[in-house]
């Protein structure tokens, strides 16, 4: 009985240095910050406003490439 | 592709993205500008493409791959380089750098041009209201680049010549080209696309026609075909037998408008099939016989750019190993013996090179197809 | 804060279904009815009132037809009509009828090659011209066999339009006509195998017969719909109106009813695979047995 007790102790010691072996390691992604920028969103899920702010585009001549690119 | 508007070029579709984790990244940390409601000031600063350095955006994520798609030859073209330096000598590098930059860097493709948007050389764009594509798309992506040889093979845009056997079956470009291949995970010092090991494998899905199936059954049992026994990858690639007709182009040639544009001309190109020696044989790719395509370069191609610029024109040949993207099951090469053997029509033979060509192609040209009893050939 | 976003969310919420309701054309009841009447005849009709060159030619010796050529201006200036033809560009033909003879007459639909001829002549059916037909393979069809064109269409005096057609159903078709999409509504063989592959339709309708399903087979992914039946079924169809949804028969004249009803039935995204199986299979793209 007592055996079990120091096994279950020793392994549960054991993951717990694993776990924090693990977040300490770490992954190397940046951290995720709160969301700033809905201003951008704004104008550019708003299909009306980007038709009326789109800079027109003077028509330009296409290449005058000749055969297969 | 039918062209996109200017305002759907940079739509952000609001229900579809907010379900997309990119929405979770703040604008401005990837794009820069400002997040403030006036355009111009938003725009200060704005980098439209982000991942010219897929190491410091997508990267700093997607640390699994950007190091490698960085130094793919999606990212860098490097593979240009590669068959036009071999032709050139270092001091006329800075010249065909400038002509590349011109002419050829709107295929080079960073992790948005696969991803979020269509590639630069087709105008760009969103293709998904900057949702995010896990896996390209084959017509809005792929073949946006790779579209006169492989796009117009697959889809059997050439009348007469059936598409793909592979298309037929509904496959698109990454169920055979895996990410890891595309972003360059597999092979290290890889300068050319037909460096190192083929990628994608043939057999890696015809395990059993190609005897490399269950070796426990007998040869008729597991489908295992006599010919491919006979004609192993020691002697020749699968597309020897199972690509048709495809299109070769010759003598391009680059130039400016007055007002900068950069423009091409091909002069001449032609369908055509030809099988010549591997000019790339390696341990990888052990293949005697391989197709061969016709490239458009010729010794003045750049002349715009500074005269004799291909001085060693002839160390490399025109006619290079290709993979047609217009495999059939059949084809008149599997039709009959005869299809190859004293044929010469499809063998690229001395005779079918002009006088200037002769020479560059010494290495890849047969003296006649191999006979129906000259196994030695 | 937290209640006021959740009346905002509220308020968007009961927003969503209004602006979706708006979006959806209404479809006049009496376009209905007039589609379940031409749904109810479909089935007696002799090869779905389209016409072979052969028939056509014979027509043309035994009986007093009208030849309506729908192809648009340049084309007839670049390649002439056959002679007698009447021009009317498809999207102009609602607003065209009192040009047309009377409900009763023969009226042979042309176009290059088909296709478009199938949607004037279904919208004429829907009109009431139960006599218009379709020209099999249309204009080119007629020059390949080297028969004679004109240089110019004839010049028809505007009279009334037939009293019989409700005004509303007229000036419903007639808009419909005007909106066709630039290719007609048309998809090939090749760009169909291409969506199949990364973004196939929600619906892919074939409205053969059983026979012609089970010999020489269907396209992979498809629902069987019998064009006798697929009027009768329109309970059936999807609930979504703008349900992206490709039709198919063997040669595209069925496909080319089914979708033109579909389409004045207020779907707005369906199309008819051009030249039918006959093109897929031409292609070498594979077709399934059941």
């Amino acid at each position: 009985m007592r055996f079990r007790l120091i096994y279950g102790l020793v392994l549960v010691a054991g993951m717990g240095f694993l776990a924090v072996g693990v977040m300490a390691s770490g992954d190397p992604r940046p951290e995720a910050k709160p969301f700033t920028d809905q201003a951008c969103l704004d104008c550019h899920t708003d299909q009306a406003k980007l038709q009326e702010l789109a800079v027109v585009v003077e028509e330009v001549e296409a290449p005058p490439s000749e055969g297969p690119g | 592709m039918a062209p996109m508007e200017p305002w759907e070029r940079v739509w952000i579709d609001a229900e579809a993205f907010s379900e997309d984790v990119h929405s979770y990244i703040n604008c401005t940390d990837c794009h820069g500008g400002q997040a403030v409601a006036e355009k111009d000031a938003a725009h200060t600063g704005l980098k439209p493409e982000v991942a010219d350095d897929p190491e410091t955006t997508c990267g700093q994520c997607h640390v699994d791959v950007a190091p490698y798609a960085k130094e793919s030859l999606h990212n860098t073209l490097r593979g240009y380089d590669t068959a036009l330096y071999a032709r050139s000598e270092p001091e006329h590098h800075p010249a065909i750098e400038e002509m590349q930059s011109n002419h050829c860097d709107s295929c080079h493709a960073d992790c948005g041009d696969c991803h979020v948007s269509q590639p630069t050389s087709v105008g760009g764009g969103l293709v998904a209201g900057h949702v995010f594509n896990r896996t390209p798309s084959m017509s809005q992506n792929c073949t946006a680049c790779h579209g006169s040889r492989i796009k117009d093979e697959y889809y059997g845009a050439h009348e007469g010549i059936p598409s793909d056997v592979h298309f037929k079956q509904r496959m698109a470009c990454v169920d055979c080209h895996t990410g890891d291949e595309m972003h360059g995970m597999k092979m290290e010092d890889v300068n050319h696309r037909y460096d190192g090991a083929q990628e994608p494998d043939c057999q890696s899905c015809h395990k059993i026609e190609m005897g490399t199936g269950d070796e426990e059954e007998s040869e008729e049992e597991n489908g295992i075909i006599r010919e491919h026994v006979i004609h192993d990858e020691t002697l020749m690639s699968c597309q020897v037998c199972h690509s048709t007709t495809y299109i070769n182009c010759i003598d391009c040639h680059v130039e400016q408008t007055e007002e900068g544009t950069a423009f091409f001309r091909v002069d001449e190109h032609f369908l055509g099939f030809y099988v010549g020696l591997n000019p790339n044989q390696t341990e990888e790719r052990p293949y005697k016989y391989v197709p061969l395509r016709h490239v458009p370069i010729a010794p003045d191609s750049f002349s715009f750019y500074g005269d004799d610029l291909l001085p060693n024109y002839e160390e490399r040949p025109t006619w290079v190993y290709t993979t047609p993207h217009n495999i059939q099951r059949e084809t008149p090469q599997t039709e009959r013996c005869q299809g190859c053997h004293g044929n010469d029509d499809i063998f690229l033979t001395r005779d079918k090179l002009s006088r200037e060509e002769r020479r560059a192609n010494r290495d890849v040209i047969v003296d006649e197809a191999p006979s129906m009893f000259g196994l030695g050939n | 804060m937290r209640k006021f976003l959740v009346l905002i969310l509220a308020l968007v919420m009961m927003l969503v279904p209004m602006v979706q309701a708006q979006e959806e054309v209404e479809v006049p009841e009496v376009v209905v009815e007039r589609i379940m009447e031409y749904g109810e005849l479909i089935p007696e009709l002799d090869h779905y009132n389209t016409v072979s060159l052969d028939d056509f030619i014979v027509m043309l010796a035994e009986e007093e037809i009208t030849i309506l050529d729908v192809r648009e201006d340049a084309e007839v200036e670049e390649t002439g009509v056959i002679e007698g033809s009447v021009h009317i560009p498809l999207r102009t033909l609602g607003e065209n009828l009192d040009k047309l003879p009377d409900q009763e007459a023969k009226i042979v639909v042309v176009c290059k090659g088909g296709f478009r001829a199938t949607i004037g002549m279904t919208a004429l059916h829907i009109l009431g011209y139960e006599n218009a037909f379709v020209l099999v393979g249309g204009f080119d069809a007629w020059v390949a066999e080297d028969l004679d064109v004109v240089d110019a269409p004839v010049e028809v005096e505007a009279a009334e339009v037939p009293e019989a057609i409700d005004p509303e159903l007229m000036e419903y078709v007639a808009e419909y006509l005007m909106n066709l999409p630039e290719n007609w509504g048309g998809v090939k063989a090749a760009d169909l195998n291409i969506e199949l592959i990364e973004n196939p339709p929600d619906y892919l309708y074939d409205v053969r017969s059983a026979e012609e399903w089970a010999d020489p087979g269907y396209i992979e992914g498809a629902s069987h719909v019998w064009i006798n039946e697929f009027i009768p079924m329109m309970e059936e169809w999807p609930t979504e109106k703008d349900a992206n949804i490709v039709i198919y028969c063997a040669s595209g004249y069925r496909g080319g009813i089914a979708s033109t009803v579909m389409g004045l039935l207020g779907y707005t995204n369906v199309r008819n695979l051009s030249g039918g199986t006959k093109a897929w299979v031409a292609a070498e793209l594979p077709l399934v047995q059941p």
